[in-house]
């Protein structure tokens, strides 16, 4: 074989390593804690709780008080895989220390917050979801398939920046910044199946009963 | 076994070199960062940061009781209205510092924080960093004014904000070694890249020329002696090839002049055979004729006029047999030189003084050196080319001879105003039998080449000045009196 070609292995080699290194990120599990999808008004809807969203990592950094976002996304999925519908809820977990008081903050407009001193409570309320209108019917007769996953990343832009400035080796634009920055501390969990299912199939709600 | 060519040896070596230095440097600096990252997240710091968090909020805790207490005892003094009255919020500072609260900001307002009550003393946030206590100031129960005291919770905040720092760099320890990991990675990769690309260029910079001079040797081994190397470097590959091409050039010279040796000997020998042969039978044949002539004894006038006739053409054709037959002769002896210290320019001098109705010029350099030349042979030299200039440039003909000394040579230039030399002709001229001239058979040249050539000088002929042919002849100074020349010519 040519020299060259062995040049090239080797540069392949190297960024195919370098690529596995970066993506090989800690990447959680979730399973649902409960899980009811049905249709009500014509709407799909889906009752959902992740209880193992949050990791102790998650929880240690928020009883010190960093702040975290807390994003949930759910996807359905046809029976080819293409992608039909995807939601998002985003919200905002403060936690001020000096008074002992949690906020949650669902970035809406206008948004909902929630205040307790009980990190229980916030929790439920981050991770349970009632009446979470998905998308509106007709829906294909087919197998569709629901995902879900969880994005809880506890540093914020602010909180990166000063620890920037605390570990100087990592100046922007330099190497290490680059690798740094190219890795996501915190990433979010993979796409995990919450359930399969035929449209025709799910159960039908009364609006009263919905509520 | 048989060994890797230089050029991957070469790469081989560099990369080796360069992997080997940067790997030892990427496991001293993963070493001096472990120790870094040990120094500053460790169980100890988290401990003492979180000691200091604890800390911080037992002390905010009691600025809020303090506060609360200052707020309770302010909404019932006397002092208070005084002090609103006197527009003066300093003149209660003395009750802060009675129940310990040191550094408050006070100042009226008459709008209240949204978390402040209006009726009783509060104390809350008021923003980040600020604690605050609102005193309601109420006359004729309503409340008309609010006493705020401020406390600034930065310190709080410091270690607040380092505990963040110390949780996210803890979180991320293993991502800032894997990036640490990742830019020794890619500066090795980078290195080892780069050293392998300035390998391939040395590796094959040095060998590509190594190469060229193999095939030069090969293409010399087949006789090839036409083969050059490209140059185009200045480095000592480039002086090796430089020699290569000169060493070429010189056995091309060499056998050059070897064969052209060989061929005027060949000539010589056949000169001299045909002098020997021609001469012989010369003499009787001229002496029989004569004899035929005087001993006729008839006395038919028109026979004996006939015989007298002929008798004469033989003589006459005998004797330019002869003249041709010394010109062999001449060709084929050139005897040995006979060499002595001369002057070059008393030699021309006296050439020239054999030519005293010839147009000959001479511009003669007054500090040639002695040389060690046989004076008749170069006199036959000079002879020749200004006879051979006289004949080529017919009755207007104007013959000029210099002297010179040039890059260490003795130059002797003779030109003519006749018609030239051809370029084609230039290589030709100087070998036997080979002449422009109706008449002789071709030696002078040859003779004169030879000469210069046993004087171990170079003969050539290029274009006049004035249009005509020009002879150039250099003679080299032998190496005792070069400084001398050298000193003259300076």
């Amino acid at each position: 074989m040519h020299i060259y070609h062995y040049i090239n292995l080797l540069i392949i080699t190297f960024v195919s390593l370098m690529a596995g290194l970066v993506t090989l990120a800690g990447a959680k599990q979730i399973a649902p804690s409960q899980l009811e999808i049905y249709v009500q008004s014509d709407t799909l809807k889906v009752d959902v709780g992740i209880d193992s969203a949050f990791t102790q990592n998650h929880i240690d950094a928020i009883e010190s008080g960093m702040t975290a976002s807390i994003t949930l996304q759910f996807r359905l999925l046809g029976a080819r895989n293409n992608r039909l519908v995807q939601k998002e809820i985003n919200k905002q977990l403060e936690h001020d220390i000096w008074e002992g008081q949690y906020r949650l903050i669902k970035v809406t407009v206008p948004p909902d917050t929630l205040v307790s001193s009980n990190f229980g409570d916030i929790r439920h309320a981050c991770t349970q979801l009632q009446g979470l209108a998905l998308t509106h019917l007709p829906l294909p007769d087919e197998i569709l398939t629901l995902q879900a996953r969880v994005h809880i990343d506890p540093i914020t832009p602010k909180q990166q920046e000063r620890t920037r400035r605390w570990l100087k080796i990592l100046r922007k634009g330099s190497l290490l910044e680059f690798f740094f920055s190219f890795r996501k501390s915190n990433p979010p969990t993979p796409w995990i199946t919450l359930r399969q299912f035929r449209p025709s199939a799910l159960p039908h709600l009364l609006p009263e009963a919905a509520q | 076994m048989k060994p890797f060519p230089l050029r991957w040896r070469i790469i081989g070596a560099l990369l080796g070199l360069s992997l080997s230095t940067t790997l030892a440097l990427s496991y001293m600096g993963r070493y001096y960062l472990d120790l870094s990252l040990q120094s500053g997240v460790n169980l100890e710091m988290g401990h003492a940061l979180t000691g200091a968090l604890t800390l911080a909020k037992e002390n905010y805790d009691t600025r809020k009781h303090l506060l609360t207490e200052v707020g309770d005892i302010l909404s019932q003094s006397p002092n208070l209205i005084a002090a609103y009255h006197a527009n003066h919020p300093e003149q209660l500072q003395h009750l802060f510092l009675k129940e310990g609260v040191k550094d408050a900001t006070l100042y009226f307002s008459t709008t209240a924080h949204t978390n402040a009550s209006t009726t009783m003393p509060s104390v809350f946030k008021a923003s980040e960093n600020i604690l605050q206590l609102t005193v309601p100031i109420l006359a004729q129960d309503s409340t008309v004014a609010y006493l705020c005291a401020e406390q600034r919770l930065d310190t709080l905040l410091n270690i607040e904000s380092a505990v963040h720092t110390f949780k996210h760099i803890e979180m991320d320890e293993l991502d800032l070694r894997q990036a640490f990991s990742l830019a020794f990675l890619a500066a090795t990769a980078g290195v080892v890249l780069l050293a392998t690309l300035i390998g391939i260029r040395i590796g094959f910079g040095v060998t590509k020329p190594l190469y060229a001079l193999i095939k030069g040797t090969r293409e010399m081994a087949r006789d090839n002696l036409e083969y050059r190397i490209p140059k185009g470097r200045e480095d000592e590959i480039g002086l090796l090839i430089e020699s290569f091409n000169k060493m070429a050039e010189d056995l091309k010279e060499n056998r050059r002049k070897r064969l052209e040796a060989e061929q005027i000997a060949a000539w010589r020998e056949i000169a001299r055979r045909l002098a020997h042969e021609i001469k012989n039978p010369l003499t009787p044949i001229q002496l029989t004729v004569q004899q035929l002539r005087d001993k006729y004894p008839g006395d038919d006038p028109t026979y004996q006029k006939l015989v007298i006739d002929c008798t004469e053409i033989v003589t006459e054709e005998v004797e330019n047999l002869r003249a041709l037959v010394q010109e062999f002769a001449d060709f084929a002896r050139m005897p040995s030189l006979l060499l002595a210290p001369q002057d070059l320019n008393k030699i021309v001098l006296g050439v020239v003084r054999l030519y005293p109705d010839a147009r000959i010029h001479h511009t003669l350099s007054p500090d040639l050196p002695i040389l060690e030349l046989d004076i008749e042979q170069m006199r036959r030299v000079l002879i020749n080319l200004i006879e051979n200039g006289i004949d080529a440039a017919g009755e207007k003909a104007q013959v000029r001879i210099q002297t010179q000394i040039d890059d260490g040579q003795i130059c002797l230039c003779v030109s003519d105003n006749g018609p030239g030399v051809p370029m084609e002709e230039r290589q030709r001229i100087f070998q036997p039998y080979i002449s422009s001239k109706d008449s002789g058979m071709g030696l002078g040249l040859a003779v004169v080449r030879g000469i210069i050539e046993d004087h171990r000088g170079h003969i050539s002929v290029t274009d006049a000045p004035n249009g005509g042919a020009q002879f150039d002849i250099c003679l080299p100074i032998p190496e005792e009196q070069m400084d001398d020349s050298l000193k003259g010519e300076s």
